[in-house]
């Protein structure tokens, strides 16, 4: 089953949106739960988002897409 | 030495920023040696204004990852007084421009010490340092200064151009058992708010521990009709100028020098020899300057092997300019350095 990578609703504060600064790793790359996969800026400051699941990574957000809390990203399948 | 770990799936490999993957050499040292700690303005709450430092403060704690005043000379006599006691202080200073508050601690104290004591006392001290301009940041916000530094005997620098060189340039100066500061253009941290990462600046780095050799230069490009030798954001700039060329059918060499101290005059050198023309890419002031000390080692070694005269193309000598158009006009370009690469094909013995 595939899971969908979103931003998490608690990341950052309501009234500011984010932009994808990186993906770790590139479209289609295997990637293990709970590790950075993608590195995303907030004023300045820098976050990153944690792989949900392993499996097949799909990037659905590519860099410098501004983004908003609770936004799908990207897409884990399994491998 | 940590084991290596297997290598990943083939395109699964992790592709890093450069703030990424010198923080990764420090997190793996800080871990093998308890008596390592890092020391600067905003390096724990923050993680580091460039982000070098991120989630240390979460794993080392507070002893260890230390939050100082806006005093240079303070915290740097702190970390050089530790370091000759046997601690490896690592220092971040954000901007390299405030490095004239403290140089006294640095080119007196850290830099001469080994030197002084006869070798009884050691400086095992890293500086990481961001330098560069480009984003309207006016005079004290966006120099380079290598050759300052660079001057001053007792003090090795290496500046990555890009992440699989920064780890591995940062594990080397974090082994060194003496003074090292590890440099990077604001332009290629890959940060977002300095400019999104260039996709040369981004590289494959392995997740294992390994070092880069202090004064190994890198050919990121070989050519036959004339070397561009560039460092840090340079060799970027070099990349674009020698793909422009190509298409008039002019090879360049691009050579990435890494380090500024101890510099590949071999390396240098040898690249010239084959080549026969020379342009020397670099954002720090022109005089006295790593450009100079480029054309030098062909001076001294040979000059005869230059086909034409060689070509500087380096920050004239004036403040950096807050104005984006008069900035720009400083800046060693792609522009420029097409231009003096025509010059240097154009000119005949």
């Amino acid at each position: 089953m595939s899971v969908d990578i979103v931003v998490p609703q608690d990341m950052w504060g309501e009234s500011l949106e984010g932009v994808v600064v990186t993906w770790i790793y590139q479209n289609g790359a295997i990637v293990t739960q709970g590790k950075p996969i993608a590195e995303i800026m907030v004023e300045k400051a820098q976050l990153e988002i944690t792989a949900p699941a392993s499996g097949k990574l799909t990037i659905l957000a590519v860099p410098e897409t501004v983004i908003g809390r609770d936004q799908v990203v990207g897409r884990i399948d399994p491998a | 030495m940590a084991q290596p770990l297997p290598a990943a799936a083939p395109g699964s490999e992790r592709t890093l920023t450069m703030a990424r993957a010198g923080r990764e050499a420090v997190f793996s040292e800080m871990r093998k040696n308890p008596n390592m700690f890092v020391i600067g303005e905003d390096v724990a709450k923050l993680g580091g204004v460039f982000g070098t430092t991120v989630g240390m403060a979460e794993e080392f704690g507070d002893a260890r990852v230390i939050d100082t005043p806006i005093s240079e000379t303070g915290f740097i006599g702190i970390a050089t007084g530790a370091a000759m006691a046997g601690m490896r202080p690592v220092v971040e200073i954000a901007f390299v421009d405030f490095i004239g508050v403290c140089f006294n601690q640095i080119y007196n104290f850290a830099a001469k010490t080994h030197y002084m004591s006869g070798g009884q006392f050691k400086v095992p001290l890293t500086f990481m340092i961001g330098y560069g301009g480009g984003y309207n940041d006016a005079a004290q916000h966006s120099q380079v200064l290598f050759a300052t530094l660079g001057h001053v005997p007792g003090i090795k620098i290496v500046t990555p151009a890009d992440a699989y060189d920064a780890k591995g340039l940062m594990a080397s100066c974090l082994q060194d058992d003496n003074v090292t500061i590890w440099m990077v253009h604001k332009r290629l941290w890959g940060l977002g708010w300095l400019g999104f990462p260039l996709p040369k600046a981004l590289a494959t780095v392995p997740e294992h521990d390994y070092t880069i050799p202090f004064g190994q230069s890198r050919i990121w490009r070989e050519g036959s009709d004339v070397t561009i030798v560039g460092l840090g954001l340079t060799v970027h700039n070099a990349m674009q100028a020698a793909e422009q060329l190509a298409g008039e059918g002019i090879s360049a060499e691009v050579l990435d020098l890494r380090s500024v101290v101890p510099l590949d005059r071999d390396g240098i050198f040898k690249s010239v020899a084959k080549t026969g023309r020379l342009v020397v890419a670099d954002e720090d002031y022109m005089s006295f300057g790593v450009t100079s000390e480029v054309l030098a080692v062909v001076a001294e070694r040979d000059p005869s092997v230059l086909k034409s005269p060689a070509v500087r193309v380096a920050y004239p000598d004036v403040p950096v300019p807050f104005s984006r158009p008069m900035e720009d006009f400083c800046l060693p370009n792609v522009e420029r350095i097409v231009t003096a690469v025509k010059a240097t094909m154009k000119a005949r013995k």
